[in-house]
């Protein structure tokens, strides 16, 4: 759940702060402001909608390429974002609510839904490819840890779209100037976060020259993106912060009783605000720090667990082990290699033994999560039934036999296998 | 009024938006399918191609690295490819996801001329080879050891393979191939049927460099 959870915060989060500047820069004049808001609700519909197909397509189909996808749809929305800042330092200081008409106010929101369309298609694209996430391999949508999947989904998605949400109302608070450089300043983060993938892309079918700063400047991006996420974070309060700051602190003397209480209403209203985008900031940044350590954390394994050698035997007490959970033991070989194996009763009288090792990562070892074994390097999920078997992420298996009590294991085997743990 | 004047202006946003779509949804750009977009390069031109391999089922393998193809030992040829992760069946075991992944990461074996001394016709899969990667980082000198990678069959024939999860970086990328003479019979002595050749007795080392892993969407 916190896995997904986070991973729906971080990808959401720019489409709702995005999306939410786009919106707040519009301009209009005051008849058609339910014209613009239904204009505004179908492109960003029709844009999160399209991706929404395209991620279907994707998953389900052979029919479409995502690297071809975000190449085309990346240099538009580049194109559109660009076109929209210049729109939006050309309007100025002018007020966007409006009945003075002209080019400007005209190219801004065209510009404005243009780009609300793309934000939704391109970064709408990975959100909903995430969905893939929520069913683990092998299981089923209406199995209990897809549906705890699919809430801390939600749940991330919800949490940006409210941090949208509360950007989007703080900036029609903020003063003009404001309000364009905090937009300026999350679309210029989206512009240089698209610039380096969209060359590298373009340098990848050869149509620009490679280039190695541009490379590294593309790490430099991909290391620092949970980084980038708190200065959107910071965003969200910053913008509730200045709204709540610049706010009428008093009407005038001669002004009546009632547009007092609209000063203090909107000065409470703002109040309100800051105190939901500070816990929204605050929220998302422990997410993508503490949330996503903790769910990216991989589990120490467990302690190793009592056994004897005897003679050509390694015994380990049957008492020990009935239990149907994950035990872990170790063998010292004659060259002091610590050989680890695993044993998980499968059912009343057979056992699933192995190293604990795979072929494929190596003494990674295994853990148990929600009654189920996991590889430690994958995190791939075994099936109980098939441990004991070899092949794939399986732990390498070793013979057992069960007598007086005890499960027996073969020192020549353990032996012979202690050059998978060196 | 001053900027949605007509009625139905929003269906020409939407059609625009609809043609950028029609635009990326598509499978591929010519570019993309180019040889020098898929890792075949000239150090394989005189070999034939698999059928299409590079572009099959909507699937671009790219390269690894910067040098192609290369040899590995007296009998074989190897390149190293990646491309979206796929989901794979492997009887009841488990493998790793396609959705937990970054990418699949392959390796295509094929055999040489020099392979017919051990019965093999050129441009062959030679099976039972246990194949390590081992990435470095170039930044950072980081290592990534991709353990053992398992043979697998996809559309383009069979190849050692596996997904994976990997930080974005630029990376070196060493295979050691392993011999399969404990897994893999020769007939010998002096009958008709026997091979002349013998399997290699250390493993094989090849390097890719100056792989630039981006992590971008596959």
């Amino acid at each position: 759940m916190l896995k997904l959870f986070v991973a729906a915060a971080e990808l959401a989060l720019p489409l709702g702060l995005l999306s939410a500047a786009l919106i707040a820069n519009r301009s209009y004049a005051p008849p058609d402001r339910q014209r613009v808001g239904r204009l505004t609700v179908r492109v960003l519909a029709f844009g999160t909608l399209a991706a929404a197909a395209v991620a279907w397509l994707r998953l389900e189909t052979r029919h479409v390429r995502l690297p071809v996808v975000n190449l085309w749809t990346g240099a538009a929305l580049l194109l559109a974002l660009i076109a929209f800042l210049a729109a939006l330092w050309l309007t100025g200081r002018r007020e966007l609510v409006t009945d003075e008409g002209g080019w400007r106010p005209r190219l801004l929101t065209a510009t404005s839904l243009v780009s609300l369309a793309l934000v939704g298609f391109f970064y709408g694209l990975p959100l909903f490819l995430a969905i893939d996430k929520v069913v683990p391999m092998g299981g089923t949508l209406f199995a209990s840890d897809s549906l705890v999947n699919l809430i801390g989904y939600a749940l991330g998605i919800a949490t940006a779209v409210f941090a949208g949400t509360a950007v989007g109302i703080s900036l029609g608070r903020v003063p003009s100037l404001a309000r364009r450089v905090l937009t300026t300043l999350l679309l210029g983060i989206a512009l240089v976060t698209q610039w380096a993938p969209l060359y590298q892309q373009l340098a990848g079918l050869k149509i620009v020259p490679r280039s190695p700063g541009n490379f590294q400047a593309l790490l430099w991006i991909q290391n620092n993106a949970p980084s980038i996420l708190l200065v959107y974070a910071g965003v969200v309060v910053v913008t509730a912060a200045i709204a709540l700051a610049v706010r009428r602190r008093s009407a005038p003397e001669d002004a009546s009783r009632a547009e007092h209480r609209l000063v203090r209403a909107d000065g409470l209203s703002r109040r309100r605000m800051l105190s939901w985008s500070t816990a929204l900031g605050v929220g998302l940044a422990v997410t993508y720090t503490v949330g996503k350590r903790l769910a990216e954390a991989v589990p120490e394994l467990s302690p190793i667990e009592p056994s004897t050698v005897n003679g050509d035997r390694v015994e380990v007490a049957l008492d020990l082990v009935s239990d149907g959970h994950l035990h872990r033991f170790a063998y010292r070989s004659t060259g002091g290699t610590e050989v680890r194996f695993i044993v998980i009763q499968k059912n009343a009288t057979a056992f699933g033994t192995g190293l604990d090792a795979c072929e494929i990562c190596g003494p990674s070892g295994y853990f148990e999560r929600g009654g189920k074994v996991v590889c430690r390097e994958c995190d791939v999920i075994m099936n109980t039934q098939t441990i004991g078997f070899p092949g794939g992420c399986n732990p390498i298996p070793i013979q057992y036999e069960i007598a007086g009590g005890h499960l027996l294991f073969g020192v020549a085997e353990l032996e012979q296998q202690a050059k998978v743990f060196r | 009024m001053t900027i949605i004047t007509k009625k139905g202006q929003w269906k020409a946003v939407v059609g625009a938006s609809a043609l950028v779509l029609a635009l990326t949804a598509c499978s591929g750009t010519p570019a993309a399918t180019t040889p020098a977009a898929t890792g075949t390069t000239p150090a394989t031109a005189a070999a034939p191609e698999k059928p299409a391999g590079t572009n099959v089922a909507g699937i671009n393998e790219l390269p690894v690295g910067d040098s192609g193809p290369q040899a590995a030992g007296e009998f074989l040829e190897v390149n190293a490819v990646y491309f979206q992760a796929v989901d794979m069946k492997h009887g009841s075991m488990a493998m790793p996801a396609a959705s937990d992944s970054d990418m699949h990461f392959e390796i295509d074996v094929k055999t040489t001329a020099g392979a017919s001394a051990i019965g093999f016709e050129p441009d062959q899969f030679l099976p039972y080879l246990k194949i390590n990667p081992k990435l470095t980082e170039k930044n950072t000198g980081e290592v990534v050891d991709l353990g053992t990678l398992m043979p697998m069959i996809a559309v383009d024939g069979p190849h050692y393979g596996n997904n994976i999860k990997l930080k974005p970086g630029l990376y070196t990328v060493e295979l050691t191939i392993q011999s399969p003479a404990d897994d893999f019979m020769l007939h010998t002595g002096n009958d008709t049927s026997a091979v002349s050749g013998r399997f290699w007795t250390e493993p094989l080392k090849v390097t890719f460099d100056n792989f630039e892993w981006d992590g971008q969407l596959l």
